[in-house]
């Protein structure tokens, strides 16, 4: 684990806001294993905005996300450029919606996200603090803010700042920033939890 | 299928091995719209442009990241970000008088891919140094102005007739390093094409099709 690659690093991290969803209300890392415990399946959808200092204006993302314990994740962008990204169990793929329909990457390094994988059911327990990944503080607001363990891994992400929501099992706003002046936050709305999901959301990229 | 297989390779081999072409002087006063003029092709002024690039490696490898150039006509400056589609930057260079990498994560961390990248960044949006050696047409009807580089390479800015043009990239040996093609059609409210391919010859081949998401003037 001394090196992450970028494949990884954005898998990870989507794992992370997916799982982040899951984080019931409350002040102590107990109340929250409590309250992140009987989740099973969560949706949303999501704005995306990625801060650079070059930028005239963020540049803004939106799209869909769909969980399903114990590993089924779909994490799709409508716009401005519709993909997807499937993980199925063992199985993780991306599609891209070009000209010619939606078309899987070939040769992307995917065989890490089982690692992430392992991880989720970790973070869908509440339980941040045993990531071995990150060291995690619970802060007032209540917040919780991820700083990497791993000096490689810290200098693609330097922390993640999570905001919840004062409806239990919901957050705000997740901020990831890989400088100080270079971040990407995601503010989601109409989270559904534990709503039947069809397995074809995770199966198939139409 | 396999015909298709077997086609591409020997066709980019072909066009790797293509030579500079040469240009005969357009007889008597050019059609209006192919005057030097018009192969002032290039953004003025400085903007901002966000592209879905989609990359075609050796071995079938195919990808889609984000690309984000900051560019001005009038310092001859870019800065170019390269990003996941979930928005993560793996690179972040800028080219003014000399390269600058700001963050260049694996698989994007080589001098070599930082050099390349920032060299096919200045291709497509900014002038070519050096000045105009040659104005006319070369046997595909298309009109060209050719610039000598200060590097011994030359580049070929050639319009054609229904509005696209392409730009090619010659090593000092005068054969074909990259091609920069727009096609006619479709273009966003400031004019610029929604859809840019290029393609690398040599050593290392592969193909970016860039299709625009947004241009944002910063600058007149």
């Amino acid at each position: 684990m001394a090196e992450y690659r970028t494949g990884n690093l954005v898998r990870t991290a989507s794992v992370l806001m997916a799982a982040c969803l899951s984080i019931g209300w409350g002040g102590s890392w107990e109340e929250l294993k409590s309250a992140a415990g009987p989740i099973k399946s969560i949706s949303a959808e999501f704005v995306q905005e990625k801060h650079l200092k070059i930028l005239a204006r963020p540049l803004v993302s939106s799209g869909v996300f769909y969980y399903q314990a114990p590993a089924f994740l779909r994490w799709e962008y409508r716009a401005p450029v519709r993909n997807i990204l499937l993980m199925n169990n063992d199985r993780t793929e991306r599609h891209v919606a070009t000209d010619a329909g939606l078309v899987k990457e070939a040769g992307a390094n995917l065989q890490a996200m089982q690692v992430v994988m392992e991880q989720i059911t970790q973070w869908l327990d509440g339980r941040f603090d045993e990531n071995p990944m990150f060291a995690a503080n619970l802060e007032p607001g209540p917040k919780i803010v991820l700083v990497p363990k791993e000096k490689a891994f810290a200098k693609m992400i330097q922390r993640i700042e999570l905001v919840l929501s004062h409806r239990a099992g919901v957050i705000d706003t997740v901020t990831i920033y890989e400088t100080d002046d270079s971040f990407t936050k995601l503010v989601f709305k109409n989270v559904v939890i534990n709503q039947p999901i069809d397995d074809s959301v995770f199966r198939k990229a139409s | 299928m396999t015909r298709h297989l077997l086609i591409s390779p020997v066709l980019l081999l072909l066009l790797a091995c293509a030579h500079l072409p040469p240009i005969t002087p357009i007889a008597g006063a050019p059609p209006s719209g192919t005057g030097q003029e018009s192969c002032s092709i290039f953004p003025d002024g400085k903007w901002q442009f966000l592209h879905s690039i989609r990359a075609e490696m050796p071995g079938g490898m195919n990808f889609v990241m984000m690309g984000l150039t900051v560019m001005s006509s009038r310092t001859r400056t870019s800065r170019s970000v390269i990003m996941t589609l979930e928005g993560f930057v793996v690179f972040d260079g800028e080219y003014d008088q000399q390269l600058i990498v700001y963050r260049a994560l694996p698989p994007f961390d080589s001098p070599h891919f930082a050099g390349g990248l920032m060299d096919d960044i200045r291709l497509i949006f900014l002038e070519p140094d050096g000045p105009v050696i040659g104005f006319g047409e070369v046997a595909n009807g298309s009109v060209v102005c050719r610039h000598a580089a200060p590097d011994g390479s030359t580049v070929d800015i050639g319009l054609q007739r229904d509005g696209a043009w392409e730009l090619r990239r010659y090593s000092p040996a005068q054969r074909l390093t990259r091609a920069v093609r727009v096609l006619p059609g479709a273009r966003n409210d400031a004019g610029f094409p929604e859809t840019l391919e290029l393609t690398a010859y040599g050593d290392q081949t592969y193909k970016l099709v860039m299709t625009l998401v947004e241009a944002v003037q910063i600058e007149p």
